[in-house]
Protein backbone atom coordinates (compact mmCIF):
# COMPACT_ATOMS: atom_id res chain seq x y z
CA UNK A 1 0.00 0.00 0.00
CA UNK A 2 1.63 3.24 -0.66
CA UNK A 3 1.70 6.04 1.44
CA UNK A 4 -0.98 7.84 -0.32
CA UNK A 5 -3.16 5.17 -0.06
CA UNK A 6 -2.25 4.87 3.56
CA UNK A 7 -3.24 8.84 4.56
CA UNK A 8 -6.33 9.36 2.45
CA UNK A 9 -9.48 7.31 3.12
CA UNK A 10 -11.49 5.50 1.25
CA UNK A 11 -14.69 6.73 -0.24
CA UNK A 12 -18.23 4.39 -1.07
CA UNK A 13 -19.33 5.68 -4.19
CA UNK A 14 -23.56 4.59 -4.73
CA UNK A 15 -25.25 5.05 -7.00
CA UNK A 16 -29.12 5.17 -7.04
CA UNK A 17 -31.08 4.25 -9.41
CA UNK A 18 -34.97 3.34 -9.38
CA UNK A 19 -33.89 -0.83 -10.11
CA UNK A 20 -30.99 -1.06 -8.56
CA UNK A 21 -28.34 0.33 -5.95
CA UNK A 22 -24.54 0.28 -7.27
CA UNK A 23 -21.61 1.01 -4.84
CA UNK A 24 -17.81 0.92 -5.18
CA UNK A 25 -15.17 2.05 -3.03
CA UNK A 26 -12.67 4.55 -4.35
CA UNK A 27 -9.13 5.37 -2.29
CA UNK A 28 -7.62 7.73 -4.17
CA UNK A 29 -9.41 7.99 -7.20
CA UNK A 30 -8.99 4.45 -8.05
CA UNK A 31 -11.77 1.97 -7.55
CA UNK A 32 -10.61 -0.62 -5.55
CA UNK A 33 -10.62 -4.32 -6.94
CA UNK A 34 -13.11 -6.62 -5.93
CA UNK A 35 -15.16 -3.73 -4.16
CA UNK A 36 -18.24 -3.19 -6.45
CA UNK A 37 -21.53 -4.71 -5.77
CA UNK A 38 -25.25 -4.35 -7.32
CA UNK A 39 -28.47 -4.41 -4.78
CA UNK A 40 -31.87 -5.08 -7.46
CA UNK A 41 -34.34 -2.85 -6.39
CA UNK A 42 -37.90 -3.98 -7.16
CA UNK A 43 -39.78 -1.18 -7.88
CA UNK A 44 -42.46 -1.12 -10.79
CA UNK A 45 -43.29 2.13 -10.16
CA UNK A 46 -39.75 3.48 -10.64
CA UNK A 47 -40.29 5.93 -7.43
CA UNK A 48 -37.91 7.75 -4.97
CA UNK A 49 -39.51 6.70 -2.02
CA UNK A 50 -38.85 2.55 -2.90
CA UNK A 51 -35.17 2.93 -3.94
CA UNK A 52 -34.59 5.33 -0.84
CA UNK A 53 -35.90 2.49 1.56
CA UNK A 54 -33.29 0.03 0.27
CA UNK A 55 -30.70 2.30 0.34
CA UNK A 56 -31.42 2.90 3.81
CA UNK A 57 -31.73 -0.90 4.62
CA UNK A 58 -28.70 -1.32 2.85
CA UNK A 59 -26.69 1.03 5.25
CA UNK A 60 -28.54 -0.66 7.80
CA UNK A 61 -27.40 -3.54 7.06
CA UNK A 62 -23.53 -2.90 5.97
CA UNK A 63 -21.50 -3.16 9.09
CA UNK A 64 -18.22 -1.95 7.61
CA UNK A 65 -16.51 1.22 8.42
CA UNK A 66 -18.27 3.92 8.30
CA UNK A 67 -16.63 5.52 5.57
CA UNK A 68 -18.24 9.03 3.70
CA UNK A 69 -20.11 9.12 0.94
CA UNK A 70 -20.61 10.04 -2.84
CA UNK A 71 -24.04 9.32 -3.93
CA UNK A 72 -24.97 10.42 -7.66
CA UNK A 73 -29.12 9.94 -8.76
CA UNK A 74 -30.53 8.59 -11.89
CA UNK A 75 -31.83 10.65 -14.33
CA UNK A 76 -35.02 9.15 -14.00
CA UNK A 77 -34.86 11.79 -10.90
CA UNK A 78 -33.30 14.72 -12.43
CA UNK A 79 -34.91 17.74 -14.23
CA UNK A 80 -32.34 19.34 -16.38
CA UNK A 81 -32.55 22.23 -18.01
CA UNK A 82 -30.22 24.80 -19.89
CA UNK A 83 -31.06 28.44 -18.04
CA UNK A 84 -30.13 31.59 -19.65
CA UNK A 85 -27.35 33.70 -17.75
CA UNK A 86 -28.89 36.32 -15.18
CA UNK A 87 -27.23 38.41 -12.93
CA UNK A 88 -29.57 36.63 -9.94
CA UNK A 89 -27.33 33.24 -10.31
CA UNK A 90 -24.36 35.47 -9.01
CA UNK A 91 -26.31 35.41 -5.67
CA UNK A 92 -27.27 32.21 -4.00
CA UNK A 93 -30.55 33.24 -2.70
CA UNK A 94 -31.92 34.93 -6.05
CA UNK A 95 -30.23 32.31 -7.59
CA UNK A 96 -32.59 29.95 -6.25
CA UNK A 97 -35.31 31.80 -7.03
CA UNK A 98 -34.10 32.76 -10.65
CA UNK A 99 -33.88 28.67 -11.15
CA UNK A 100 -37.31 27.99 -9.69
CA UNK A 101 -38.86 30.38 -11.73
CA UNK A 102 -36.91 29.04 -15.27
CA UNK A 103 -38.09 25.55 -13.83
CA UNK A 104 -41.82 26.72 -12.74
CA UNK A 105 -42.00 27.85 -16.81
CA UNK A 106 -41.13 24.32 -17.96
CA UNK A 107 -41.76 21.74 -15.51
CA UNK A 108 -44.99 23.51 -13.91
CA UNK A 109 -45.64 24.61 -10.00
CA UNK A 110 -44.99 21.24 -8.69
CA UNK A 111 -41.27 22.42 -9.67
CA UNK A 112 -41.67 25.13 -6.54
CA UNK A 113 -40.71 22.01 -4.11
CA UNK A 114 -37.61 21.11 -5.84
CA UNK A 115 -34.37 21.20 -4.87
CA UNK A 116 -32.20 22.88 -8.12
CA UNK A 117 -28.61 23.60 -8.32
CA UNK A 118 -26.22 24.98 -11.40
CA UNK A 119 -23.75 24.70 -12.91
CA UNK A 120 -20.76 27.31 -12.31
CA UNK A 121 -20.73 28.46 -15.92
CA UNK A 122 -18.53 31.05 -16.66
CA UNK A 123 -19.92 34.81 -16.69
CA UNK A 124 -23.06 35.60 -19.14
CA UNK A 125 -23.00 32.03 -20.32
CA UNK A 126 -26.05 29.43 -20.24
CA UNK A 127 -25.75 27.35 -17.51
CA UNK A 128 -26.84 23.42 -17.05
CA UNK A 129 -29.17 23.16 -13.90
CA UNK A 130 -31.26 20.19 -12.25
CA UNK A 131 -33.82 19.75 -10.07
CA UNK A 132 -35.02 17.34 -8.13
CA UNK A 133 -37.38 16.82 -5.56
CA UNK A 134 -36.66 18.14 -1.66
CA UNK A 135 -37.68 15.46 -0.61
CA UNK A 136 -35.11 12.75 -1.56
CA UNK A 137 -32.66 15.37 -1.30
CA UNK A 138 -32.92 15.45 2.10
CA UNK A 139 -33.73 11.41 2.62
CA UNK A 140 -30.73 10.49 0.88
CA UNK A 141 -28.78 13.00 3.66
CA UNK A 142 -30.71 12.05 6.42
CA UNK A 143 -30.14 7.89 5.65
CA UNK A 144 -26.46 8.98 5.56
CA UNK A 145 -26.61 11.00 8.61
CA UNK A 146 -28.78 8.18 10.57
CA UNK A 147 -25.62 5.65 10.15
CA UNK A 148 -22.96 8.12 10.94
CA UNK A 149 -21.67 8.61 7.84
CA UNK A 150 -20.59 11.90 5.94
CA UNK A 151 -21.89 13.12 2.63
CA UNK A 152 -19.60 14.37 0.23
CA UNK A 153 -21.31 14.73 -2.72
CA UNK A 154 -24.84 14.20 -4.19
CA UNK A 155 -25.65 14.86 -7.38
CA UNK A 156 -26.93 13.57 -11.09
CA UNK A 157 -25.30 11.03 -13.00
CA UNK A 158 -24.60 12.69 -15.70
CA UNK A 159 -21.88 14.88 -14.10
CA UNK A 160 -19.57 12.20 -13.15
CA UNK A 161 -20.40 10.49 -16.16
CA UNK A 162 -19.22 13.29 -18.29
CA UNK A 163 -16.06 14.15 -16.37
CA UNK A 164 -15.11 10.36 -16.42
CA UNK A 165 -15.20 10.92 -20.74
CA UNK A 166 -14.07 14.51 -20.45
CA UNK A 167 -10.17 13.85 -20.56
CA UNK A 168 -11.09 12.38 -24.75
CA UNK A 169 -13.27 15.68 -25.86
CA UNK A 170 -16.35 14.34 -27.67
CA UNK A 171 -18.26 16.71 -28.75
CA UNK A 172 -21.65 15.28 -28.09
CA UNK A 173 -22.18 11.98 -25.84
CA UNK A 174 -25.44 9.77 -25.03
CA UNK A 175 -26.10 8.74 -21.66
CA UNK A 176 -28.35 5.02 -21.54
CA UNK A 177 -29.94 4.28 -18.17
CA UNK A 178 -33.15 1.86 -18.32
CA UNK A 179 -35.76 3.74 -18.99
CA UNK A 180 -34.09 6.65 -19.08
CA UNK A 181 -31.80 7.99 -22.30
CA UNK A 182 -29.99 11.79 -22.62
CA UNK A 183 -28.08 13.20 -25.22
CA UNK A 184 -25.97 16.14 -24.59
CA UNK A 185 -23.19 18.63 -26.27
CA UNK A 186 -20.18 19.80 -24.78
CA UNK A 187 -17.53 22.92 -25.19
CA UNK A 188 -14.88 24.14 -23.16
CA UNK A 189 -15.33 21.60 -20.56
CA UNK A 190 -19.03 22.15 -20.23
CA UNK A 191 -22.23 20.77 -21.25
CA UNK A 192 -23.88 23.61 -23.41
CA UNK A 193 -26.96 21.77 -24.72
CA UNK A 194 -28.93 18.70 -23.36
CA UNK A 195 -31.88 16.64 -24.38
CA UNK A 196 -33.47 14.23 -22.24
CA UNK A 197 -36.32 11.66 -22.66
CA UNK A 198 -37.64 7.99 -21.71
CA UNK A 199 -36.99 4.86 -23.46
CA UNK A 200 -37.66 1.18 -23.58
CA UNK A 201 -35.89 -1.68 -23.37
CA UNK A 202 -35.07 -1.69 -27.25
CA UNK A 203 -33.50 1.91 -26.70
CA UNK A 204 -30.52 1.11 -29.67
CA UNK A 205 -33.53 2.72 -32.23
CA UNK A 206 -34.99 5.48 -29.85
CA UNK A 207 -31.80 7.03 -29.17
CA UNK A 208 -30.81 7.28 -33.21
CA UNK A 209 -34.69 8.82 -33.60
CA UNK A 210 -33.70 10.97 -30.51
CA UNK A 211 -30.39 12.58 -31.76
CA UNK A 212 -32.44 13.16 -35.70
CA UNK A 213 -34.95 14.92 -33.75
CA UNK A 214 -33.00 16.87 -31.21
CA UNK A 215 -30.96 17.55 -34.90
CA UNK A 216 -34.09 19.40 -36.62
CA UNK A 217 -34.43 21.92 -33.57
CA UNK A 218 -30.96 22.28 -32.70
CA UNK A 219 -29.39 22.68 -36.26
CA UNK A 220 -25.54 22.98 -34.52
CA UNK A 221 -26.09 19.24 -34.27
CA UNK A 222 -25.17 18.66 -38.13
CA UNK A 223 -21.42 19.23 -37.53
CA UNK A 224 -21.27 16.35 -35.44
CA UNK A 225 -19.98 13.38 -36.54
CA UNK A 226 -19.44 11.04 -33.74
CA UNK A 227 -21.17 10.67 -30.01
CA UNK A 228 -19.41 9.02 -27.28
CA UNK A 229 -22.18 6.69 -26.17
CA UNK A 230 -22.03 5.46 -22.05
CA UNK A 231 -24.35 2.73 -21.29
CA UNK A 232 -25.84 1.83 -18.26
CA UNK A 233 -28.78 0.32 -18.73
CA UNK A 234 -28.30 -3.20 -18.38
CA UNK A 235 -29.40 -4.07 -21.74
CA UNK A 236 -26.56 -3.34 -24.38
CA UNK A 237 -27.87 -3.14 -27.63
CA UNK A 238 -26.18 -4.91 -30.85
CA UNK A 239 -27.03 -3.04 -33.76
CA UNK A 240 -26.39 0.88 -33.31
CA UNK A 241 -26.05 3.46 -35.64
CA UNK A 242 -22.33 4.17 -36.34
CA UNK A 243 -22.58 7.73 -35.47
CA UNK A 244 -22.59 6.41 -31.57
CA UNK A 245 -19.22 4.78 -30.47
CA UNK A 246 -19.65 2.83 -27.24
CA UNK A 247 -17.44 3.21 -23.95
CA UNK A 248 -16.72 0.68 -21.99
CA UNK A 249 -18.34 1.33 -18.37
CA UNK A 250 -17.77 -1.03 -15.50
CA UNK A 251 -20.76 0.36 -13.88
CA UNK A 252 -22.32 3.24 -12.81
CA UNK A 253 -20.35 3.73 -9.49
CA UNK A 254 -17.37 3.54 -11.40
CA UNK A 255 -17.70 7.04 -13.06
CA UNK A 256 -17.44 8.47 -10.13
CA UNK A 257 -13.85 9.04 -10.74
CA UNK A 258 -13.38 12.55 -8.96
CA UNK A 259 -15.61 11.40 -6.09
CA UNK A 260 -12.99 10.25 -3.60
CA UNK A 261 -11.49 13.61 -4.26
CA UNK A 262 -14.52 15.80 -3.21
CA UNK B 1 -11.55 25.81 -17.01
CA UNK B 2 -13.89 23.41 -14.93
CA UNK B 3 -15.82 20.81 -15.97
CA UNK B 4 -19.47 20.85 -15.23
CA UNK B 5 -20.81 19.88 -11.99
CA UNK B 6 -24.07 19.74 -10.48
CA UNK B 7 -23.60 19.06 -6.47
CA UNK B 8 -26.40 19.32 -4.64
CA UNK B 9 -24.70 19.81 -1.49
CA UNK B 10 -23.47 23.22 -1.04
CA UNK B 11 -19.98 23.43 0.38
CA UNK B 12 -20.40 25.07 3.75
CA UNK B 13 -17.58 25.69 6.23
CA UNK B 14 -18.32 22.75 8.36
CA UNK B 15 -17.33 20.50 5.69
CA UNK B 16 -14.77 22.19 4.28
CA UNK B 17 -12.73 22.54 7.55
CA UNK B 18 -13.46 18.78 8.94
CA UNK B 19 -10.83 15.78 8.48
CA UNK B 20 -7.85 16.43 7.39
CA UNK B 21 -7.78 20.09 6.06
CA UNK B 22 -8.94 21.08 9.74
CA UNK B 23 -5.57 19.23 10.34
CA UNK B 24 -3.90 20.91 7.81
CA UNK B 25 -5.00 24.15 8.81
CA UNK B 26 -4.09 23.94 12.46
CA UNK B 27 -0.54 22.50 11.72
CA UNK B 28 0.16 25.23 9.66
CA UNK B 29 -1.08 27.87 12.10
CA UNK B 30 1.50 26.39 14.81
CA UNK B 31 4.09 26.29 12.01
CA UNK B 32 3.22 30.09 11.60
CA UNK B 33 3.19 30.37 15.09
CA UNK B 34 6.62 31.03 16.09
CA UNK B 35 7.52 33.64 12.79
CA UNK B 36 4.59 35.41 14.59
CA UNK B 37 5.75 35.78 17.88
CA UNK B 38 9.56 36.68 16.59
CA UNK B 39 7.76 39.09 14.49
CA UNK B 40 6.24 40.68 17.27
CA UNK B 41 9.12 40.66 19.70
CA UNK B 42 10.61 42.40 16.83
CA UNK B 43 8.56 44.85 16.22
CA UNK B 44 8.54 45.69 19.88
CA UNK B 45 12.33 46.22 20.04
CA UNK B 46 12.31 48.42 17.14
CA UNK B 47 9.53 51.11 18.66
CA UNK B 48 12.02 50.26 21.86
CA UNK B 49 15.22 51.57 19.75
CA UNK B 50 13.22 54.34 17.90
CA UNK B 51 12.20 55.81 20.61
CA UNK B 52 15.61 56.01 22.26
CA UNK B 53 17.16 57.12 19.23
CA UNK B 54 14.46 59.94 19.47
CA UNK B 55 15.41 60.85 23.34
CA UNK B 56 19.10 60.90 22.32
CA UNK B 57 18.55 63.69 19.31
CA UNK B 58 19.78 66.93 20.43
CA UNK B 59 17.12 69.02 21.12
CA UNK B 60 16.68 71.90 18.58
CA UNK B 61 16.20 75.47 20.05
CA UNK B 62 13.10 77.54 19.43
CA UNK B 63 13.75 80.42 18.82
CA UNK B 64 11.45 83.24 19.55
CA UNK B 65 10.42 85.59 16.09
CA UNK B 66 12.53 88.86 16.67
CA UNK B 67 10.58 92.23 16.05
CA UNK B 68 10.61 94.63 13.04
CA UNK B 69 12.90 97.10 15.00
CA UNK B 70 15.12 94.00 16.14
CA UNK B 71 15.36 92.46 12.66
CA UNK B 72 16.24 95.90 11.06
CA UNK B 73 19.38 95.79 14.19
CA UNK B 74 20.00 91.91 12.76
CA UNK B 75 20.52 93.00 9.50
CA UNK B 76 23.18 95.96 10.18
CA UNK B 77 25.26 94.00 11.95
CA UNK B 78 25.06 91.18 9.75
CA UNK B 79 26.09 93.81 6.89
CA UNK B 80 28.92 95.47 9.09
CA UNK B 81 30.28 91.60 10.08
CA UNK B 82 30.04 90.87 6.32
CA UNK B 83 31.92 94.48 5.71
CA UNK B 84 34.73 93.50 8.25
CA UNK B 85 35.37 90.09 7.01
CA UNK B 86 35.10 91.37 3.48
CA UNK B 87 37.93 94.16 4.78
CA UNK B 88 39.79 91.02 6.41
CA UNK B 89 39.70 88.62 3.15
CA UNK B 90 41.11 91.59 1.33
CA UNK B 91 44.06 90.65 -0.57
CA UNK B 92 46.30 93.86 -0.26
CA UNK B 93 49.60 92.08 -0.37
CA UNK B 94 49.21 90.63 -3.88
CA UNK B 95 47.29 94.49 -5.30
CA UNK B 96 49.95 96.24 -3.45
CA UNK B 97 52.91 94.03 -5.42
CA UNK B 98 50.32 94.30 -8.41
CA UNK B 99 49.90 98.19 -8.71
CA UNK B 100 54.05 98.51 -8.27
CA UNK B 101 54.75 100.06 -12.15
CA UNK B 102 57.48 98.54 -13.55
CA UNK B 103 61.19 100.11 -13.66
CA UNK B 104 60.96 101.84 -17.22
CA UNK B 105 57.80 103.50 -15.70
CA UNK B 106 58.84 106.23 -13.42
CA UNK B 107 55.70 106.61 -11.91
CA UNK B 108 55.49 107.18 -7.50
CA UNK B 109 52.58 105.59 -5.75
CA UNK B 110 51.07 108.24 -3.47
CA UNK B 111 48.24 106.19 -2.20
CA UNK B 112 45.81 103.48 -2.55
CA UNK B 113 42.49 103.76 -1.74
CA UNK B 114 40.95 99.99 -0.74
CA UNK B 115 37.72 101.31 0.75
CA UNK B 116 35.96 102.07 -2.19
CA UNK B 117 32.76 101.07 -3.03
CA UNK B 118 31.87 98.54 -4.93
CA UNK B 119 31.01 98.28 -8.77
CA UNK B 120 27.59 97.46 -9.95
CA UNK B 121 28.71 94.40 -10.88
CA UNK B 122 29.78 93.29 -7.96
CA UNK B 123 34.00 93.97 -8.88
CA UNK B 124 35.64 95.93 -6.16
CA UNK B 125 37.45 99.17 -6.86
CA UNK B 126 40.98 100.33 -6.23
CA UNK B 127 41.42 104.00 -6.59
CA UNK B 128 45.30 104.74 -7.25
CA UNK B 129 46.94 108.08 -6.28
CA UNK B 130 50.45 108.71 -8.20
CA UNK B 131 52.88 110.94 -9.54
CA UNK B 132 54.92 110.86 -13.08
CA UNK B 133 57.51 113.36 -14.30
CA UNK B 134 55.61 113.40 -18.03
CA UNK B 135 52.30 112.71 -19.17
CA UNK B 136 53.84 109.54 -21.17
CA UNK B 137 54.72 107.96 -18.13
CA UNK B 138 51.28 108.41 -16.86
CA UNK B 139 49.64 107.06 -20.22
CA UNK B 140 52.39 104.10 -19.72
CA UNK B 141 51.62 103.29 -16.22
CA UNK B 142 47.66 103.41 -16.92
CA UNK B 143 48.74 100.99 -19.87
CA UNK B 144 50.76 98.48 -17.46
CA UNK B 145 47.54 98.60 -15.14
CA UNK B 146 45.04 97.61 -17.64
CA UNK B 147 47.83 94.60 -19.04
CA UNK B 148 46.86 93.16 -15.36
CA UNK B 149 44.97 90.02 -15.06
CA UNK B 150 43.65 91.43 -11.75
CA UNK B 151 42.09 94.27 -13.21
CA UNK B 152 39.26 94.04 -15.47
CA UNK B 153 39.13 97.73 -16.19
CA UNK B 154 41.39 100.76 -15.32
CA UNK B 155 40.49 104.35 -16.47
CA UNK B 156 41.54 107.82 -15.66
CA UNK B 157 39.87 109.99 -13.07
CA UNK B 158 42.23 113.10 -12.76
CA UNK B 159 45.38 114.70 -13.44
CA UNK B 160 46.67 118.00 -12.63
CA UNK B 161 49.98 119.73 -13.18
CA UNK B 162 51.76 120.42 -9.82
CA UNK B 163 53.26 123.63 -10.61
CA UNK B 164 54.87 124.11 -7.28
CA UNK B 165 56.89 121.11 -7.69
CA UNK B 166 60.55 121.91 -9.29
CA UNK B 167 60.00 120.00 -12.47
CA UNK B 168 56.11 120.53 -12.81
CA UNK B 169 55.26 116.52 -11.98
CA UNK B 170 51.54 115.57 -13.03
CA UNK B 171 49.74 114.04 -10.39
CA UNK B 172 46.71 111.85 -11.32
CA UNK B 173 44.37 109.39 -9.70
CA UNK B 174 43.18 106.08 -11.46
CA UNK B 175 40.17 103.76 -10.78
CA UNK B 176 40.82 100.44 -11.25
CA UNK B 177 37.88 97.17 -11.17
CA UNK B 178 39.69 94.06 -9.47
CA UNK B 179 38.00 90.45 -8.61
CA UNK B 180 39.97 88.13 -7.20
Amino acid sequence: MSLIERVTRATLCLHLAPHGLHGALRRAGRPLPDSAFHLPIHNPDASWEVALASLRGWLEQDGGEKLPLAVSLASRWCAMLMVPWSSALLDRISAQRFLHSQFAAVYGDGARAWHLTADEAPYGKPRLACGIDAALLQGVQDAAAAHGRRCLSIEPIVGPAWRSIAAAKPAAFALVEAGRLLLATTGGGRITALHSQSCGAVWGDELDRAWLRWNLRASQLDAIEHVALLDLSGMPQEELPARFQPLPVAGAAHLMREAAWA
Amino acid sequence: MGLSRLEFLAPGAVQTFKGWRLALCLASGLLLLPAAVYWLVQTQETRRLEAQLAQLQPARPVRAPLSASQQRERDLELKQVAAAVRQLNLPVTRLVRTVQPPRDVRVALLGLDLNAQQGQDGASVLKIAAEAETPQDMLNYLAFLNQQPMFSSVYLLKHEMNANAPEHAYRFQLEAQWRQ
